[in-house]
């Protein structure tokens, strides 16, 4: 029995280390940043618009789904449109949304069976791509590697974490009562024509107990 | 006596027009049954292809490119190497999807999945040659020789008609295997399907029908 519990701590102990297939930001001290200039750099290299062509992994328990995804986001005015297909190209789903709606244009019929699929869609593609930036009347909490800026809304709370040198989101975490609901990791930013694309993004909604991976592969 | 005369001419004008679809039938069946034959004797195919989605939503094209095998009489191995590198077997009954994200295979049950049942039924078809068989679905038309070229439109109350507006599939020089294949969709999306590099009846490597393999 010692020598499967010890067995189970370092599969464990592997898994947990297992190497995540992206670049972490380089934490540099911020003991001399105005946290009120430090995220300006971002916010200005944030694209208006973006097209791009992308991997999508969602992953619930066990299982894993991996999909081929063309996006355009038009970030300024918070609309976007999505076209998901099989990596044979066979089209899964296709939605016109905006920040309050989203629209199916087309849903593959086996993929309605499991509850509201735009909706749950258009609320991730808000949670990573929109209001990546922190208002001005943020409370700011600093510490030696990372800033946290946070905003009170209606509905809870967004915490934005910066990192690095020059400054990059890192995270963006939402709560309700306390509790995190979902969050939103950020790796591997590029930088192209002057304005940034987080190349590799993790949400982690806590509340369904899922995890959705992005990863670009064209920006156009 | 005018009346008369616009009878005759419209009898005879009926009468090339059912003598002209009647050849025109004879040619598309005889041409079903050449293409038929010719392709029947494909025990396999390795070919590269590239694969043009122009999505009525999106202003530019979605490029995959990969290389597919199939061999008789029922495995298949489908990989993509860009955008993202994903490989699919299919062995008989059995479905194993490996992809890049996630380095693992997944096995899924072709019985659990009518979707996928569906989606290879219709590849099955398009790609064996066996047109004739689709003739209750679809009006097909010979629209060019050389290269040979047909069309497929879906006839009123088929199934395809639904959501395929027109399938034109060109063939190779010597009618062995197609040489492209071009899906318009009512919505106004359209897939383009090119063929290259084309293998028949050549050595597959074992590990191609393994989805986890780096065979290119």
């Amino acid at each position: 029995m010692r020598k499967f519990i010890v067995l189970l701590l370092f599969i464990f102990f592997i898994c947990g280390c297992a190497r995540l297939p992206a670049t972490r930001i380089k934490y540099m001290p911020l003991d001399s940043i105005d946290p009120l200039n430090y995220t300006l750099e971002f916010t200005q290299r944030i694209p208006e618009r973006m097209e791009v062509v992308n991997s999508i992994v969602f992953q619930y328990k066990w299982r894993s789904f991996t999909a081929l995804g063309l996006t355009y986001l038009n970030i300024k005015e918070k609309t976007f449109v999505v076209s998901c297909m099989s990596p044979v190209g066979v089209k899964l789903f296709e939605l016109i949304g905006d920040k309050d709606s989203v629209k199916a244009n087309f849903v593959l019929k086996e993929l309605l069976q499991r509850g509201d699929l735009p909706k749950a869609v258009g609320e991730d593609i808000r949670r990573i791509y929109f209001d990546n930036k922190p208002l001005q009347d943020s409370f700011i909490k600093k510490d030696r590697y990372r800033i946290i800026y946070t905003e009170n809304k209606d509905t809870g709370v967004t915490k934005y974490i910066f990192a690095g040198i020059p400054s990059r989101l890192i995270e963006k975490r939402y709560y309700e009562a306390g509790r995190n609901i979902w969050s939103v990791y950020y790796y591997d930013y590029r930088l192209v024509q002057g304005k940034l694309y987080p190349a590799y993004c993790l949400l982690k909604n806590y509340k369904f107990g899922y995890k959705l991976f992005t990863r670009i592969k064209e920006i156009r | 006596m005018k009346r008369f005369l616009i009878f005759i001419f419209t009898v005879i004008c009926l009468s090339w027009y059912a003598a002209y679809a009647d050849n025109s039938n004879r040619d598309i069946n005889s041409t079903l049954d050449n293409l038929e034959k010719k392709m029947s004797g494909i025990e396999s195919i390795q070919t590269d292809f590239v694969q043009e989605k122009d999505l009525a939503l999106f202003n530019e094209k979605l490029i995959l490119k990969g290389k597919v095998f199939i061999k008789k009489p029922m495995l298949l191995s489908w990989r993509v190497f860009t955008p993202m590198r994903y490989s699919i077997v299919i062995r008989g009954s059995t479905i194993s999807q490996w992809d890049e994200d996630t380095n693992k295979v997944q096995q899924v049950s072709m019985a659990s999945n009518p979707s996928f049942q569906a989606a290879i039924a219709q590849m099955q078809n398009w790609f064996s040659g066996a047109y004739k068989s689709m003739q209750s679905d679809y009006e097909i038309t010979l629209i060019k020789d050389n290269p040979l070229a047909l069309v497929f439109i879906p006839k009123a109350g088929s199934l395809p008609q639904n959501f395929i507006k027109r399938v034109e599939i060109v063939f190779q020089d010597d009618l062995r295997y197609l040489k492209e294949i071009s899906i318009s969709e009512k919505n106004g999306d359209h897939t383009r399907l090119k063929f290259m590099n084309t293998e028949i009846n050549q050595p597959i490597d074992a590990k191609t029908w393994e989805a986890k393999s780096s065979v290119r």
